[in-house]
C-alpha cells in the first residue's frame, strides 16, 4: 500500500475509535449517568502520574499504575468516569511520542474502560461497596468481576493496537496480539488484585483517597528493583564490548570485524525466522567468535593458518573462556565450532540445535567479511558479488542455502560499518 | 547456654540473649492464657503461625549481602497490629501473648530450617522477634492521647487515615529495630565497621524498606473487611517486589561472572599467573572493607582489581610471571593506560577504568605532587604488589617476606594507611574461618 493511503487508513481507524467513544459514551451517560467526581479526579491524577510510578519488567512488559487507577474507577465510578481516567492515562505518554499516537492512545484508553465498565455492571459488579455485607459478597460482586474486566481490557487493548499496527506495516493482527499478550499474564493479574485491594481499602476499609498512598508504597520497591535489574542487564551487555576491544588490541587487523560479523549473523538468523532468544545468541556468537585469539601468540594470529593446530584451537579456546558465564551459554557452541562447522547437521526448527546452526551462520558471515572487508593475510578485499560466488562454490551443499540467506540479509543491511 | 553461644561475637550474643529474654518473658506471662487464646481464635493463630513459619523459610539476600525474610517480618508486624478481623473474634489478648504467637511461628520456621539442613541464622530471627515485640508494645501497651492504637482500632471499627499513619510510624520503628540489630551483628561477623554496614543497609534501597514497612499495616487495615484472606492478599505486592529483588541479585552474579571472565583473558594469553586477578580482587575487597568503604565503592574496587592487568594484552611479549611489580615504572603505566582504554570500550565501566588507569602511580606523587589518586587505586596497587611478591602463596613466611618488601617502599611507593589495613586483614584472615553462614 502506498504511504499516503496507509496514512489515510490509520487516520480513519483513529477517527473510528473516537466515534465509538462518543457513541458508547452517550449510551453509558443515558444508562448510568455521571457521578463520583472527586474520586474520578483523584484517580485521573494518579493515571497521569503513572509514567513515574510505572516501570519495565522485562523487554516489552511494562507495569503501570494507570491500569490500577482505571480498574479502581470501574468499581467506584460510572463508566464515563472510568473513561476519563483512561483518557488521562492514554494522553500522559512521554513527550517524545508523536501527537497522532497520543490521540490514538487517548481514544483507545477512553473506549476500553467504557466497554469494560459496562461489562462490569453486566456480570454483577457492584458500585456500592459500602453496602456489601460479608466477604463472599466482596469477592463475587467486586473481586471476581474486576479480574474478569481486567482480562477483557488487556485483550481489547491488544486487539485495538494490533489493528493499527496491521494498517501501518501489514503484520497480521493475531501475530501482534500474541506478542502483546504473551507475558502480560502476571501484570494483568497484578493489576486486578491490587485494584481490588485499593477499592476495598478505600471504601469499606474506611481509608478513602489515602489508600492510594498505602497501596503504592510496596510498588515503589518493585519499581526500584526492576530499574536496577534493567540497568545492570544493559551494563552486562555493554561489557561484551570489552571482550571485542581485547580481541582488537591483540589483532588490530580485525578492527570492526567482530561487529560486522555480529550484525550479519543476527540478520541471517532473523532471515531464517528464528525467535529473539536464538537471534541474540547467534549475534553474540558472531561478536565473540574470535575471542580465543587473545590466548594465542601474536605471530600465530598474524599467520592465521587454519592448518596450524594451535591457530585452529582458537574457537574452542574462546568458548572455554566464556564457559563460566551463564548468560552466554547459548552462544558457546557457535563460537567453538564456527571455524569448521563441517557436516554438523542444523535445522531452523525451534529447539533443534540453534547452537549448531549458529556455527554455520557465523562461519558464513565470518568468511564473507574476511573476504570483503579484511585484507586477509596480504590478499586484498574482493567485491561482495565475487565473495558470494566464491562462498557458493567452496561451501558444502547444505550451507549453500545460507549463502542465499546472507545475500538477502545484505540486501537489507548497509554494506559496511553495520553494528554500532 | 554459654557453650552454645560462646562462639558468637558480643553483638550476636547480645541480640540472641535479648531475644531469649523476650521468649522467656512471653512464655512465663502468657502461657496461662494459651488455652483460652487457642479456643477463641484457632483459625487466626493457625494462619499467622503458618505465615511466620513459611516466612522464615523464604529468606532473600539483598545486594548489600543483608539477609531479610520479608514475609516473616511483615506477618509479625501485622500480627502485632491485629485487632478486628472479619469473621473472627476481636484479637484482644495481652502483648506478651502476641509475642508468644510470634515466637512459636518463628520457632516452627527455624525447626523446619534445621530439619532440611538450611543455616539457622538465629540472630536474624531474634532481631525480627525483637522488632515485632517493639511493635506489639507500641500498639497495645502504650497509650497515645489516652488510648492505645489497638483500642482506637476497636473503637473506630475500621481504618482511618490517622490510624494508618500511626501504624506506618510504628512499623517503621519496629523494622528499623530489626535492621539495626541485624546490621550490628553483620558488621561484627564480617569485621566491617558498623557505621558503614548500617549506612549500606539503610541507604541501599529505601524503596525496599518502604515496601516492607507498608505491608504489615496493609494486612491489618484490610483484615476488618477481608478477614484472614487479607494476610495472603495484602502481602502479594510486597512479595512481587522481593521477587524482583531476587532477579536483580541473580543478575548481579552473572555480571560478576562476566567481569571475572574478562580477568581471565590475560591468564589465557599466558600474561598473568592463574587466579592472580581473583586473589588481588579478594584482597582488595578485604582491605576496602577494613577501611570502611561503602558497599557500592567496594564493588567498584572488586571490578577494577579483577581488570587491573587487562592492559597486558597489548604487550608484545608477556612479562615473566605477569608480575607487574617487577616491571619498569614506564611499562607499568603503559599497562594501566592500555587496560583503562580497553575497559572504557564498555561505556558503562568508566568508573572502573579510571581506577585501573592510575593504579600504578607511586604514592609519593600523591604526597609530593598532590596528584589525585583515589584510595581505591591505592588499594589495588598494594594488593597487587603483595600477590606478585608472594606468588599467591598463603605460606606465612612468604607473606612475611612480601610485607617486608612492601614496607621498604612505604610512603614512597605505597600508601602507609593501606599497608596498615593490609597487615590488619592478613592478621585476621590467617585464622581458620569461624564465620557461620548468614541465613
Amino acid at each position: 500500500m502506498p504511504r499516503r493511503s496507509r496514512d489515510a487508513a490509520i487516520n480513519a481507524y483513529i477517527l473510528g475509535v473516537w466515534v465509538a467513544v462518543g457513541v458508547l459514551g452517550v449510551i453509558a451517560w443515558r444508562l448510568v449517568g455521571l457521578g463520583a467526581f472527586g474520586t474520578v479526579a483523584l484517580l485521573a491524577a494518579l493515571a497521569t502520574a503513572s509514567s513515574w510510578v510505572g516501570f519495565h519488567i522485562e523487554r516489552g512488559v511494562q507495569f503501570s499504575a494507570g491500569h490500577i487507577a482505571v480498574l479502581a474507577a470501574i468499581a467506584m465510578a460510572p463508566p464515563l468516569g472510568a473513561a476519563v481516567v483512561g483518557l488521562f492515562m492514554g494522553l500522559a505518554a512521554d513527550r517524545r511520542v508523536p501527537v497522532r499516537n497520543r490521540v490514538f492512545n487517548g481514544g483507545m484508553w477512553a473506549l476500553v474502560p467504557i466497554i469494560a465498565a459496562l461489562g462490569y455492571g453486566l456480570i454483577g459488579g457492584s458500585h456500592h461497596l459500602d453496602e456489601i455485607d460479608g466477604l463472599s459478597g466482596l469477592i463475587f460482586h467486586v473481586g471476581a468481576p474486576l479480574l474478569l474486566v481486567d482480562i477483557l481490557q488487556t485483550v481489547l487493548n491488544a486487539y485495538l493496537l494490533a489493528g493499527v499496527i496491521r494498517l501501518s506495516n501489514d503484520t497480521p493482527v493475531l501475530t501482534v496480539m500474541r506478542g502483546l499478550l504473551l507475558g502480560s499474564g502476571v501484570t494483568t493479574m497484578g493489576y486486578g488484585l491490587i485494584a481490588f485491594l485499593l477499592v476495598v481499602l478505600w471504601q469499606p476499609g474506611g481509608l478513602g483517597p489515602s489508600s492510594v498512598i498505602l497501596i503504592l508504597m510496596p510498588l515503589l520497591g518493585a519499581r526500584w528493583a526492576y530499574r536496577q535489574y534493567g540497568e545492570e542487564r544493559a551494563a552486562r551487555e555493554r561489557t561484551l564490548r570489552v571482550l571485542v576491544a581485547a580481541v582488537e588490541t591483540k589483532a588490530p587487523h580485525l578492527a570492526g570485524h567482530s561487529d560486522r560479523v555480529a550484525a550479519l549473523s543476527a540478520r541471517m538468523a532473523e532471515g531464517l525466522g528464528l525467535g529473539p532468544v536464538d537471534v541474540r545468541d547467534i549475534e553474540v556468537a558472531g561478536m565473540l567468535h574470535d575471542l580465543g585469539q587473545v590466548a594465542l601468540p601474536r605471530p600465530v594470529i598474524r599467520a592465521g593458518d587454519l592448518n596450524d593446530p594451535l591457530f585452529r584451537s582458537y574457537g574452542r579456546r574462546g568458548a572455554n573462556l566464556l564457559r563460566g558465564v551463564s548468560f552466554l551459554a547459548g552462544s558457546l557452541d557457535g563460537i567453538a565450532h564456527h571455524a569448521e562447522p563441517g557436516a554438523r547437521p542444523w535445522s531452523t526448527e525451534p529447539g533443534h540445535g540453534a547452537g549448531q546452526l549458529a556455527s554455520h551462520i557465523v562461519h558464513v558471515a565470518d568468511t564473507y567479511d574476511l573476504l570483503t572487508e579484511v585484507a586477509d593475510h596480504g590478499a586484498p578485499p574482493i567485491p561482495p558479488q565475487e565473495a558470494l560466488a566464491r562462498l557458493r562454490l567452496e561451501l558444502p551443499a547444505a550451507d549453500a542455502e545460507l549463502v542465499d540467506v546472507l545475500s538477502r540479509a545484505l540486501a537489507r543491511t548497509p554494506p559496511s560499518g553495520a553494528g554500532e | 547456654m554459654r557453650g552454645a553461644i560462646g562462639r558468637f561475637g558480643p553483638w550476636e550474643r547480645a541480640v540472641i540473649i535479648l531475644g531469649m529474654a523476650a521468649v522467656v518473658y512471653a512464655a512465663v506471662t502468657a502461657v496461662p492464657h494459651v488455652g483460652q487464646l487457642v479456643e477463641t481464635q484457632p483459625r487466626l493463630i493457625a494462619a499467622y503461625l503458618l505465615a511466620l513459619a513459611a516466612g522464615e523459610l523464604v529468606r532473600v539476600q539483598l545486594p548489600s549481602g543483608r539477609v531479610t525474610a520479608p514475609v516473616a517480618t511483615a506477618s509479625a508486624v501485622a500480627l502485632a497490629f491485629t485487632a478486628l478481623t472479619n469473621g473472627e473474634a476481636p484479637f484482644s489478648t495481652s502483648t506478651s501473648a502476641v509475642v508468644l504467637v510470634a515466637v512459636v511461628g518463628i520457632g516452627l520456621g527455624l525447626a523446619v530450617r534445621r530439619l532440611v539442613g538450611r543455616p539457622l541464622g538465629l540472630y536474624l530471627s531474634m532481631a525480627r522477634l525483637l522488632g515485632a515485640s517493639v511493635v506489639a508494645v507500641l500498639t497495645r501497651a502504650i497509650a497515645f492521647g489516652g488510648e492505645s492504637l489497638w483500642q482506637w482500632q476497636v473503637d473506630l471499627q475500621r481504618g482511618t487515615p490517622l490510624v494508618a499513619l500511626a501504624m506506618l510510624a510504628i512499623a517503621a520503628v519496629g523494622i528499623n529495630v530489626e535492621l539495626v540489630l541485624g546490621g550490628m551483628v553483620r558488621a561484627e561477623r564480617h569485621r566491617a565497621q558498623w557505621d558503614t554496614v548500617l549506612r549500606d543497609d539503610l541507604g541501599e534501597a529505601p524503596a525496599l524498606n518502604v515496601a516492607l514497612i507498608s505491608s504489615g499495616p496493609l494486612v491489618a487495615l484490610l483484615a476488618p473487611v477481608l478477614g484472614l484472606l487479607a494476610l495472603p492478599l495484602a502481602l502479594v505486592p510486597m512479595v512481587l517486589t522481593y521477587v524482583a529483588v531476587e532477579k536483580y541479585v541473580a543478575n548481579q552474579a552473572t555480571y560478576r561472572q562476566m567481569i571475572a571472565t574478562l580477568s581471565r583473558l590475560t591468564e589465557a594469553g599466558g600474561y598473568t599467573s592463574p587466579d592472580h586477578a581473583e586473589r588481588v580482587a579478594e584482597l582488595s575487597v578485604s582491605i576496602a572493607r577494613n577501611l570502611g568503604l561503602l558497599q557500592r565503592d567496594v564493588q567498584v574496587v572488586e571490578y577494577a582489581a579483577l581488570l587491573h592487568d587487562l592492559g597486558q594484552i597489548a604487550l608484545r611479549e608477556p612479562i615473566p610471571g605477569g608480575a607487574t611489580v617487577l616491571a619498569a615504572p614506564g611499562d607499568q603505566q603503559q599497562i594501566a593506560a592500555d587496560g583503562a582504554r580497553i575497559v572504557r570500550r564498555a561505556g558503562v565501566l568508566d568508573n572502573v577504568a579510571a581506577l585501573v588507569e592510575v593504579q600504578a602511580t607511586p604514592y609519593r606523587q600523591v604526597r609530593e605532587l598532590d596528584e589525585k589518586v583515589p584510595v581505591e587505586s591505592r588499594i589495588i596497587k598494594v594488593a597487587n604488589a603483595f600477590d606478585d611478591l608472594t606468588g599467591g602463596s598463603r605460606d606465612p613466611d612468604a607473606e612475611e617476606r612480601a610485607l617486608e618488601r612492601i614496607h621498604l617502599g612505604l610512603g614512597y611507593e605505597y600508601d602507609p594507611a593501606i599497608v596498615e589495613a593490609l597487615t590488619d586483614v592478613l592478621r585476621t584472615r590467617s585464622r581458620p574461618s569461624l564465620l557461620p553462614r548468614d541465613g
